[in-house]
């Protein structure tokens, strides 16, 4: 486990360093005007852009964030509903099953500007596109998981005497988790994008302080008033946040699929 | 421990004319063709057969997984209509859930049965311990060896509290000194909690160490070959004269099943 630990940290270092080295050509390369900082914002710009905007990052971040996260709610709700719902019900099953497989490829940001016209501007339109991208993995992945469980296993509860639930709870849900879970990790994935798409289009909101629309809205009014300093701070805030939702699902899969873990190594 | 053949003790459990077919793209395949089959309250019998007659369907009719196309089956002078209260089943494939711990799959039968869970949990320790598993109760199936797996779900069948296992080929993937270690410990547990035991294997020695008596079973439509009572004192050792000649005794008659005269 240490030395598991040190290896992995060890091997960070050369992709560190390279990373380092871009970036000091790229401030160079701002520095000594070969290129011009109102294309490329050197990185000392864009870090200090970070520090003195930093209650306007935090402020559309959170914005971002709410509508992440009930897309995510709704999103995984409804998915784990529908997967089950088609996993019991045959006819269902082979009613809508090839259309959700079909349908999970249509590009549902596309429908961002119309939910503006349905909805308004604000969060719903945003939580709504996000719930739409980010319900297809995790419906289709917790539908596909209940069907992976070894049907021996299901026979040896029913020959113990166990009921559905028993036999749900004992060896479906855990049996499925596997896939449940890889199709949260894409579904959180999805659910950012879908929530930068529906603030590129829409989504601000007026409040005392001024608008607020998430760091997809910041990021697009100010490449339009050629702050790109602040664009970029935008895009480094939404990939952390998708990194930080993402690594926590990636944690809690850790932890629930500790057997899993274990059988891959 | 003397075990000889009690030929005017009553059966405890009793297969009277079971037949049951599959049907096989329209066809009917004829399985089990009125198959007679008794047992004595705390025997051990082995049944052994040519692969494809029908053993595992057997033991599937009794634990109630599969139901028979006619007969009857007695538990008792009975009509055992309730086979999981009765009746633990072990397959060949130990079927150890992937995400329990050893001992969280030993206590499967205890959780579904609504028993007092704590008690169980003692009793499966003790069990670990008499089964050389102590120290791995925490472990997960893959990080076990498939003795020792063998070991968890032939715990798991114990703790299911029933009078009667059935167990299907349990040790067949095993190497033999595993195997033979096996044996003593499912004697060993036998003997103390005077299980009606049904052993299916493809082994004649297997066979010849553990059970009191053996069926002999036919090709398909599969019916009773032969019965052969092993009067032989516990623990039994495979170079001992008595045991050769039953070794061939059995062999015989499993050949002139293969060789098709008779
Ligand atoms: N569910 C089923 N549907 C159709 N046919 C079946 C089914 N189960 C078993 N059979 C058939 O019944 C016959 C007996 O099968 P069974 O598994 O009981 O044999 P067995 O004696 O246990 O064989 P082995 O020694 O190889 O384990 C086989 O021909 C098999 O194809
Ligand atoms: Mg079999």
């Amino acid at each position: 486990m240490r030395t598991g630990m040190r290896a992995s940290a060890r091997s960070w270092v050369l992709p560190g360093l390279f990373f380092l080295g871009l970036l000091l050509v790229w401030e160079l390369a701002v520095r000594t005007g070969t290129v011009a900082d109102y294309l490329l914002p050197a990185p000392s710009m864009i870090g200090s852009a970070l520090v003195s905007h930093r209650w306007l990052f935090v402020q559309n971040a959170w914005e971002t964030l709410k509508a992440v996260a009930l897309g995510l709610a709704v999103a995984l709700s409804a998915g784990l509903a529908t997967g089950m719902v088609l996993f019991y019900s045959p006819l269902l099953e082979r009613m809508i099953y090839p259309l959700l497989i079909i349908s999970r490829n249509i590009p549902y940001y596309a429908i961002a500007p119309l939910l503006v016209v349905w909805f308004g501007f604000g969060l719903w339109p945003k939580v709504i596109v996000t719930a739409l991208i980010a319900f297809f993995p995790i419906a289709v992945n917790t539908h596909d998981g209940l069907k992976s469980v070894d049907p021996d296993f299901v026979r040896l509860l029913r020959a113990l005497g166990a009921n559905r639930v028993q036999i749900f709870v004992k060896v479906r849900l855990p049996g499925a988790l596997p896939l449940v879970l890889s199709g949260v990790k894409l579904g959180v994935v999805f659910a950012v994008v879908g929530a930068l798409f529906g603030e590129l289009v829409g989504g601000q909101r007026w409040t005392p302080e001024g608008i607020v629309g998430g760091l997809g809205y910041l990021m697009r009014e100010a490449a339009n008033r050629g702050a790109l300093e602040l664009a970029f701070g935008g895009l480094i805030w939404l990939s952390a946040l998708s990194l930080v939702l993402f690594g926590g699902v990636v944690v809690l899969e850790r932890y629930l699929l500790r057997w899993h873990v274990q059988e891959r190594t | 421990m003397q075990q000889t053949a009690q030929t005017h003790a009553e059966a405890y459990l009793k297969l009277c004319r079971i037949s049951k077919s599959f049907a096989h793209n329209g066809l009917l395949l004829p399985v089990l063709d009125r198959l007679d089959l008794e047992v004595r309250a705390g025997e051990l019998v082995a049944l052994i057969g040519p692969s494809g007659c029908g053993k595992t369907t057997l033991l599937h009719i009794i634990s109630g997984i599969t139901p028979y196309d006619a007969g009857t089956i007695l538990l008792n002078g009975r009509d055992l209509i309730d086979p999981h209260h009765h009746v633990a089943y072990m397959q060949q494939k130990d079927l150890l859930l992937p995400w329990r711990t050893a001992l969280g799959n030993t206590l499967l039968g205890p959780e579904i049965a609504g028993e007092d869970l704590k008690r169980a949990e003692d009793e499966a320790l003790q069990l670990f311990q008499e089964f050389g598993l102590a120290g791995f109760e925490h472990l997960y199936p893959a990080q076990l060896s498939s003795g020792m797996r063998q070991r968890v779900a032939l715990i798991r069948t114990i703790l299911c509290h029933r009078e009667i296992l059935l167990l299907d080929e349990p040790f067949s993937a095993l190497d033999a000194l595993t195997r033979s270690q096996l044996h003593q410990w499912l004697l060993h547990a036998w003997q103390r909690f005077r299980h009606t035991i049904i052993f299916v294997t493809h082994d004649v020695e297997e066979a010849l160490v553990l059970a009191d008596r053996v069926y002999v079973l036919t090709e398909r439509p599969t019916n009773v070959k032969a019965i052969v009572d092993v009067p032989l004192p516990r623990p039994r050792q495979s170079t001992l004269p008595e045991f050769v000649q039953l070794k061939a005794t059995l062999l015989r008659w499993l050949h002139v099943e293969r060789d098709g005269f008779l």
